[in-house]
């Protein structure tokens, strides 16, 4: 199976930060005040973002357990990042960087420096601390 | 007739004399020539701060301007940010930071690309950067023992220039312990 050329990914801002977060593991993306009650993950926090609050919820495709929200912020918009438009953290940045950090980052259309979310790592360190 | 004239054979020979004699360095083969064996090396000078480092000329691969950088998530103090340069991501290291200098507000007007073996980062800079000739009598070490430790640490040696004291950086030690640190 050969890897896929590209990847959407749903772009948001965490206080100074743009952030790109896989679609494909977004189910929907809620206004904050439809997923009260909701168990939710700050990514923000997990960055080290303060960010007072959230307009956007990303509720995450969970197959068992209560439903489960990233707040994202603000969200932006979709992006199609191409594996051409990635680029590379060096290995030596990656490893002093957020562990939530994949090791690459893009060019998002406004030209500005996107980082993508692992989210595995944030999904394990969630279930580790629940 | 015009200067074309004064080129003649006897006059280049006069005028390497000339050149060799204002430069002091007239080789006199009883002596063994030891006036032009002092080393010379090219070092890369900056500021960073009210600081002026050097760092020898090999491990330069660039010099770029910088005017902004993305901050790193979780990334310590001493990495400034992140820049893009031709489609490759460069850490920027934060000199002062990184020694624990404390010094005044960033001036980054240029991000001096270096490098040691596969390890590649960006230093930031103010504008003032310029290639320098150094000889080893204007190197001292003896100098170092008045740095803080970590500042020493990372100082091959300090270079006595008009416009202050130069420390002259061991980037290879700089880089391999930047990313041993991660």
């Amino acid at each position: 199976m050969s890897a896929p050329s590209y990847s959407d990914v749903l772009l948001t801002k965490l206080g100074d930060l743009s952030v790109g977060v896989d679609l494909g593991v977004i189910g929907s993306v809620l206004d904050y005040e439809q997923a009260a009650g909701f168990e939710l993950i700050d990514l923000a926090a997990l960055l080290g973002q303060g960010v007072d609050e959230h307009r956007h919820v990303g509720l995450l495709d969970a197959t068992t357990g209560p439903p489960l929200g990233l707040c994202l912020g603000d969200v932006i918009g979709v992006e199609t990042v191409r594996s051409s438009s990635l680029l590379l953290l060096p290995e030596w940045v990656h490893s002093i960087s957020s562990a939530y950090l994949l090791s690459a980052c893009f060019e998002a259309k406004q030209g500005e420096i996107s980082w993508l979310i692992d989210l595995t790592q944030v999904l394990k360190a969630h279930y580790n601390t629940n | 007739m015009g200067e074309l004239d004064d080129v003649n054979a006897s006059g280049l020979a006069e005028l390497i004399e000339h050149a060799r004699q204002s430069a002091g360095a007239t080789f006199d083969w009883s002596s063994g020539g030891e006036e032009i064996e002092e080393e010379q090396v090219s070092l890369l000078q900056f500021r960073v701060g009210s600081q002026l480092y050097a760092l020898g000329g090999e491990h330069v691969r660039e010099v770029i301007g910088f005017e902004s950088s993305t901050p790193l998530p979780g990334a310590p103090d001493y990495l400034n940010g992140i820049v893009v340069h031709r489609r490759q991501v460069l850490g920027v290291l934060d000199l002062d930071e990184w020694l624990e200098l404390d010094t005044s507000a960033r001036d980054y007007e240029r991000v001096i690309i270096v490098e040691h073996g596969t390890f590649q980062a960006g230093i930031g800079a103010a504008a003032s950067t310029k290639l320098v000739q150094c000889s080893s009598s204007q190197l001292s070490v003896s100098l170092l023992d008045g740095l803080p430790p970590r500042t020493k640490a990372y100082t091959k040696a300090v270079c006595e220039t008009a416009e202050g004291l130069v420390l002259v950086l061991d980037i290879a030690k700089l880089l391999e312990d930047a990313a041993v640190r991660g």
